[in-house]
C-alpha cells in the first residue's frame, strides 16, 4: 500500500466523520429562540458597538517599519552564519550595510515616525496654544 | 573586489553613498529642499565625472553581477545627465505651493529618490547577472512609486502610484518566474548563459517559458504592446519632471539591457525571435500613434507618444550585431533631449497652482512665452523626426540599420509611422503658435486660470521668471540642433565605445 | 515521495492564484496579497531547485532572500501610499480609485 492510498484513506475518514457530526447535531441538537438569543452575550449584558475597531494610523508606521527592519535581520543572519568563510570582505560588506540601515533609522527617527501616543499629542496641544 | 573592481563601479558607489548623504541632509537640513537639491546635484555631477575614472578601466566584468563596458558606461553617463537635468527642472516645480501646508517636511527626498531611480537604471544597463537585473529594476521602481505619488495633496497621484505598484509588481513576478525557470534549465543566474541556451539548435521547453515570462517584465517596464496600458495614466497624473524621468531613463535603462542581452549572442536574428519582435515593435509604433491622434491633453499625447518610440529602438535592436547598439544609443540621446526638452516646457508652465495640460490652454503661447513655445515646439519637431533635428537622424539610423536586412518592411512601417506621428506633433505648434482667444488676452496674467485652476489665489511672481527648467530646455534644445546638424562627432564616439557588439 | 515536481506545482498554482487574486479582488489590500503570494511563489521554486538541483552554491537561496528584501520595500511603499489614500477617502476599495481599470 503505497503512502497515497493511506492518506487518501485517512481523508475519508476526516470527511466522515466530520459530516456524521454535523448531520447528527443537526437532528438531535435542541433549539430555542428566546428575546436574548441573537445577542452576543446570553447573560445580558448589551454590546457597545462594533468589534471591529478602527486602529489608529501609528499602528501601520510601527507595523511598515517592523517589515522593513525585520528584512534587515535576514541579511544578518545569512552574514552570520557564514561570518568566519567571509572573512572580512564579508564584514565590511555587512557594516556598509548596517550604516545604511542606520542612516534609515536616523531619518524615520528625524522625521518624528516614532513620536506618537501621548507625547504627540502634547505637541500638538502645544503647537496650538494650549499649555500643557 | 579589487581596487579596478572599484574603480569601474566608482560610478555606482559614489551614486549609492551620496543618495545616502543626500537623505540624511534632507532630514536634518532645515524645512526647504534648497539643501537637499544641492547635494543631489552634486552626487549626480560627481558620479559623472567618475565615468572618466571608470572608462580607464573598461572593459571589466565584476564577478558575474555586472560589466562595465564602453556601451555601459556612454548609457550610465546619458542616465546621470538626464537625472540631474531632471533635477533642475523639478526644482520650482516641486516646491511646495502657495498656501499648502508642507507639515515640516522638507520634501528634499525627492531628490533622494531620484538618485535612487537613476542608481537602479545605472544598475540595469550594467546588469549580466539575473541578481542584478532584478534588483537594479526594483530599485529604479520603488523610487519610482514613491516618486509618481509624492504629491500627497493630489490623490490622483497616489493613484497613479499605486496602480503602477501593483502593475509592477505583478509584472516582475512574471519576470522573477522567468528567470526562475532559466534557473532551473541552465543552473545558472548569468544572463548570457540563458542567450546560449536559446540560440543552441532547439531550446528545451523550460527556456522558451521562461523567454515567455520574462518578456511580460521586460515589456512592462518598457510600455511596449500590449503591456502599455498604463502608461497614460500614469503620465498624466505624475508630477511633469516625474514623467520625464520615466520617459527617458526608465525605459532607455531597460532598452540598454535588451540590446546588451540580445545583440552580443546573435540571438537577435535566430530562429522566431526577430518575428516577435517585429511584431511588437509594429503593434506599438501603430497603437501608440493612432492612440495619440485623438488625445487632447499634452501629457498624454507625449505617453502615446513614447510608445510609438519603443517599437521604433524595438526594429533597432533586432537589427542584429554591429547595428544594434550604435543605433540604439544613438536614438536615445536624440529621444531623451527631445522628451525632456518637452516635459521641462511643461514644467515651466505649470509651475504655481495650476498643472498646463490640456492643448487648449498653449493657445497663443507663442505671444505670451516665446522662448518656452520655441523649445517645445523644437522638441515636438524632433520627436516628430523632422530634417535638421536630432530625431531626423536617429530615425534615419534605424532606418538604415534596418533596410539592410529582412527589416525592410519594418522600415517601410517606419516611415508610415513618421508621417502619420507628423500630425499630432504639428498640431500641438499650430496651437503655440495661432492667436489667443480674445478673453485670454483681456485677462493678461491669468495664464493658470486658462489652464482650469479656479482657485483664484495670486500666481507666485517666480512662475514667470526664467528658471531652472527653462534653462533645461535651452540645453535640450542645443542638444537637438547640434545633433541634428553636426552628427558625426557623436556618432564617431559611439561607434568606438560599442565595437565589441 | 515528495520531489522537485511537487514544488513545481505548488508554486506554479500559488502564483496563478496570486495572478487571479491581483486580478479579481476590487480591495487594495487583497490585491497587494494577490502581487505578495506571486513573489513568494517565485521563491518556493528558486529555493526548491536549489535544494534538487545539482548546483554546489546554494545560488536560488541567495538570490530568494533579495527577492524578499525587495517585497518587502514594496509592501512598505504600498502600505503608505495606501494610507495617504485612506486618509482622504476612508477606504481602500479599488474600484473607488477610478483609474484603475484593467
Amino acid at each position: 500500500m503505497s503512502d497515497l492510498s493511506s492518506l487518501a484513506i485517512y481523508l475519508a475518514f476526516v470527511l466522515i466523520i466530520v459530516v456524521a457530526l454535523m448531520v447528527v447535531t443537526h437532528l438531535l441538537g435542541e433549539r430555542h429562540k428566546a428575546r436574548g438569543t441573537g445577542i452576543p452575550y446570553e447573560s445580558g449584558m448589551l454590546p457597545t458597538g462594533s468589534a471591529r475597531l478602527r486602529f489608529p494610523v501609528d499602528f501601520y508606521l510601527v507595523a511598515m517599519f517592523f517589515v522593513i527592519f525585520d528584512v534587515a535581520a535576514v541579511f544578518l543572519f545569512a552574514w552570520a552564519v557564514a561570518a568566519r568563510e567571509s572573512g572580512w570582505a564579508g564584514y565590511a560588506a555587512i557594516l556598509v550595510f548596517m550604516i545604511e540601515s542606520a542612516a534609515g533609522l536616523a531619518y524615520i527617527w528625524k522625521k518624528g515616525a516614532f513620536d506618537w501616543g501621548a507625547r504627540r499629542k502634547r505637541e500638538h496641544l502645544r503647537k496650538h496654544g494650549y499649555s500643557s | 573586489m579589487s581596487s579596478a573592481d572599484f574603480l569601474a563601479l566608482s560610478p555606482l558607489v559614489l551614486a549609492a553613498g551620496g543618495s545616502i548623504i543626500v537623505l540624511l541632509v534632507s532630514a536634518f537640513a532645515g524645512k526647504r529642499p534648497a539643501p537637499s537639491f544641492a547635494a543631489a546635484l552634486v552626487v549626480l555631477a560627481l558620479a559623472l565625472a567618475a565615468i572618466g575614472l571608470a572608462w580607464s578601466e573598461a572593459p571589466r566584468a565584476v564577478g558575474s553581477l555586472v560589466k562595465i563596458d564602453g556601451f555601459t558606461l556612454f548609457a550610465q553617463a546619458l542616465i546621470f545627465a538626464t537625472a540631474f537635468l531632471v533635477a533642475l527642472a523639478s526644482y520650482r516645480y516641486m516646491a511646495p505651493r502657495s498656501g499648502e501646508e508642507s507639515g515640516g517636511d522638507s520634501g528634499g527626498e525627492y531628490y533622494f529618490l531620484l538618485l535612487l531611480a537613476s542608481l537602479g537604471a545605472s544598475i540595469l544597463a550594467a546588469a549580466t547577472s539575473f541578481v542584478t537585473l532584478f534588483l537594479g529594476l526594483e530599485l529604479l521602481s520603488v523610487s519610482l512609486f514613491s516618486l509618481i505619488a509624492f504629491r500627497r495633496e493630489k490623490t490622483i497621484g497616489a493613484q497613479a502610484g499605486f496602480m503602477y505598484l501593483i502593475l509592477a509588481g505583478a509584472s516582475s513576478a512574471f519576470l522573477l518566474f522567468g528567470m526562475a525557470l532559466a534557473f532551473m534549465a541552465t543552473g545558472s543566474l548569468k544572463t548570457a548563459d540563458l542567450a546560449a541556451a536559446l540560440v543552441s539548435g532547439t531550446p528545451d521547453i523550460l527556456v522558451l517559458a521562461s523567454l515567455g515570462l520574462m518578456t511580460v517584465g521586460i515589456g512592462f517596464k518598457l510600455a511596449a504592446v500590449p503591456f502599455h496600458l498604463w502608461t497614460p495614466e500614469v503620465y498624466d497624473a505624475a508630477p511633469t519632471p516625474v514623467t520625464a524621468f520615466i520617459a527617458t531613463v526608465s525605459k532607455g535603462a531597460m532598452a540598454v539591457f535588451l540590446v546588451r542581452f540580445f545583440a552580443p549572442s546573435g540571438l537577435a536574428s535566430a530562429g522566431a525571435y526577430p518575428w516577435i519582435f517585429a511584431a511588437v515593435a509594429a503593434l506599438s509604433m501603430f497603437a501608440g500613434n493612432l492612440l495619440a491622434l485623438r488625445e487632447r491633453r499634452i501629457k498624454r499625447i507625449l505617453a502615446y507618444s513614447s510608445i510609438a518610440h519603443i517599437g521604433y529602438i524595438l526594429i533597432a535592436i533586432i537589427a542584429g550585431p554591429g547595428r544594434a547598439a550604435p543605433t540604439v544609443a544613438f536614438y536615445l540621446v536624440a529621444y531623451f533631449a527631445a522628451s525632456l526638452g518637452a516635459f521641462a516646457a511643461i514644467s515651466a508652465l505649470s509651475q504655481g497652482d495650476a498643472e498646463h495640460d490640456g492643448l487648449d490652454s498653449y493657445r497663443g503661447l507663442a505671444s505670451r512665452r516665446p522662448g518656452l513655445a520655441a523649445g517645445l515646439a523644437l522638441a515636438m519637431l524632433s520627436l516628430a523626426g523632422l530634417p535638421l533635428t536630432a530625431g531626423f537622424m536617429g530615425k534615419f539610423l534605424i532606418f538604415a540599420a534596418g533596410e539592410g536586412a529582412f527589416l525592410w518592411v519594418l522600415a517601410v512601417l517606419l516611415a508610415v509611422n513618421s508621417t502619420i506621428s507628423i500630425y499630432y506633433y504639428l498640431r500641438v505648434v499650430s496651437i503655440m503658435y495661432s492667436p489667443a482667444p480674445e478673453a485670454e488676452t483681456a485677462a493678461g496674467e491669468a495664464f493658470g486660470e486658462a489652464a482650469g485652476a479656479t482657485s483664484g489665489t495670486p500666481r507666485p511672481r517666480s512662475a514667470r521668471a526664467f528658471g531652472p527648467a527653462a534653462a533645461v530646455v535651452i540645453v535640450a534644445a542645443v542638444v537637438v540642433i547640434a545633433l541634428g546638424i553636426f552628427p558625426g562627432p557623436l556618432i564617431d564616439l559611439i561607434r568606438s565605445l560599442t565595437s565589441g557588439y | 515521495m515528495i520531489g522537485l515536481d511537487h514544488y513545481l506545482v505548488l508554486a506554479a498554482a500559488l502564483f496563478c492564484i496570486g495572478f487571479v487574486g491581483a486580478v479579481v479582488k476590487r480591495n487594495a489590500i487583497a490585491v497587494l496579497m494577490g502581487v505578495e503570494l506571486m513573489l513568494n511563489a517565485v521563491n518556493l521554486n528558486l529555493v526548491a531547485f536549489d535544494r534538487f538541483g545539482v548546483h554546489v552554491v546554494p545560488l536560488g537561496q541567495s538570490f530568494a532572500v533579495f527577492i524578499i528584501a525587495v517585497a518587502a520595500a514594496e509592501v512598505a511603499v504600498a502600505l503608505a501610499i495606501i494610507l495617504t489614500l485612506y486618509r482622504r477617502r476612508s477606504n481602500t476599495r479599488v474600484d473607488d480609485l477610478d483609474m484603475l481599470k484593467w
